[in-house]
């Protein structure tokens, strides 16, 4: 789906590709979508698995489609430390 | 039906909000992923909800939300009891704003669930953000210069002018000074003060240049002949900002002024 969002935020596969967005309006919020669309969390939901899917990389693209930040793979951490709910 | 989703809010919070407080407040989407209490958030390996507090200078704090992932129709009811929950948390009013991957319906792909510490900041942020999204289809039909003046107007909302006269007021002039600001970026035109001293005193003028101006430029704006002959002289300077041709600038309004005087003291 396109949104008219300040960020896109994409996954892409080895070959460049996109398989999968999300957008953004603060890059807090892409930081967090970034880490979503690497997650297996985001993967399971589509009832599939990165390695499947190729997954490569994620990037932050601004509204003239530059890309403002980026994750590998298998570099992937969480978008912050967990945190224990009392 | 399910639906693919992200929710995110970041709101300012009333300085003695405790850490409980938001932990409650953040509960009922919590509850909806299935977290327990004493559950672990912040990992998306683990769990779709993050919350961070965050320091936001001056002894405040920035709460931010995160969840994403497959939700029903019934989670709007969990979002619903946050925001209800977080209404008197908040410092200003703000929204958690559900985004719907799945959905082909883009009018109605976005949500905001708004909340605030009054009825009139709610009201203020829905018209700022009614505002934006106009002026995300006013690009297609304005030039560059005319969205930043658009944009500057928009950026200081003005609520009821009865309820807060100075406040509303000063939004005004913020954006004012912005466009004033807008227009020497354009133009170059800065303001300077010519001052012309003669025998019945001074007489200071404001004259708008791209640089300062030389004495037969600024002898151009007098409203009088300048006689230097007579001893009388110009002096150009640059005592004016546009904050204080605006009134932006505290230091200038004399009814803030008067507010940080000490008290009066009455006659005896």
């Amino acid at each position: 789906m396109k949104m008219d969002s300040k960020y896109r935020v994409v996954l892409l596969d080895r070959d460049g590709y996109e398989i999968g967005e999300r957008s953004a309006e603060s890059l807090k919020e892409a930081s967090s979508e970034m880490a979503y669309l690497l997650s297996d969390l985001y993967a399971r939901a589509g009832e599939t698995t990165h390695e499947t899917m190729g997954t490569y990389k994620a990037e932050v693209r601004n509204s003239s489609g530059e890309c403002v930040a980026d994750q590998l793979f298998e570099d992937r951490k969480p978008a912050t430390s967990p945190q224990r709910i009392k | 039906m399910s639906f693919d989703h992200s929710l995110t809010t970041t709101v300012r919070l009333k300085a003695d909000t405790t850490e409980d407080q938001v932990a409650d407040a953040v509960w009922p989407l919590a509850e909806y992923f299935g977290l327990k209490r004493d559950g672990v958030l912040g990992n998306h390996n683990h769990s779709r909800i993050i919350f961070e507090i965050e320091p936001a200078g001056e002894g405040r704090k920035n709460l931010y939300i995160y969840t994403c992932g497959d939700v029903t129709d019934g989670y709007r009811d969990s979002i619903d009891k946050t925001a209800l929950k977080l209404a008197p948390l908040a410092d200003e009013a703000a929204s958690l704003t559900l985004k719907n991957f799945d959905t082909a319906d883009l009018e109605n792909a976005i949500e905001h669930f708004r909340f605030g510490p009054s009825e009139e900041l709610i009201e203020t942020l829905a018209r700022k953000e009614a505002g934006m999204v106009a002026l995300k289809s006013l690009e297609n039909c304005l030039g560059e210069a005319e969205m930043k003046a658009v944009k500057a107007i928009l950026a200081h909302p003005i609520g009821d002018p009865a309820s807060d006269p100075i406040g509303n007021a000063l939004s005004l002039r913020r954006a004012a000074a912005e466009l004033l600001t807008l227009a020497q970026s354009i133009d170059g035109l800065a303001p300077y003060s010519v001052t012309h001293r003669h025998e019945y005193g001074a007489s200071t003028y404001l004259a708008w240049a791209r640089e300062v101006p030389n004495e037969d430029e600024a002898e151009a704006i007098l409203h009088c002949e300048y006689e230097p002959d007579r001893g009388e002289e110009l002096a150009i300077g640059t005592d004016f900002s546009i904050d204080e041709l605006t009134g932006v600038s505290a230091q200038f309004r004399l009814p803030d002024r008067a507010q940080k005087k000490s008290p009066i003291r009455s006659k005896s």
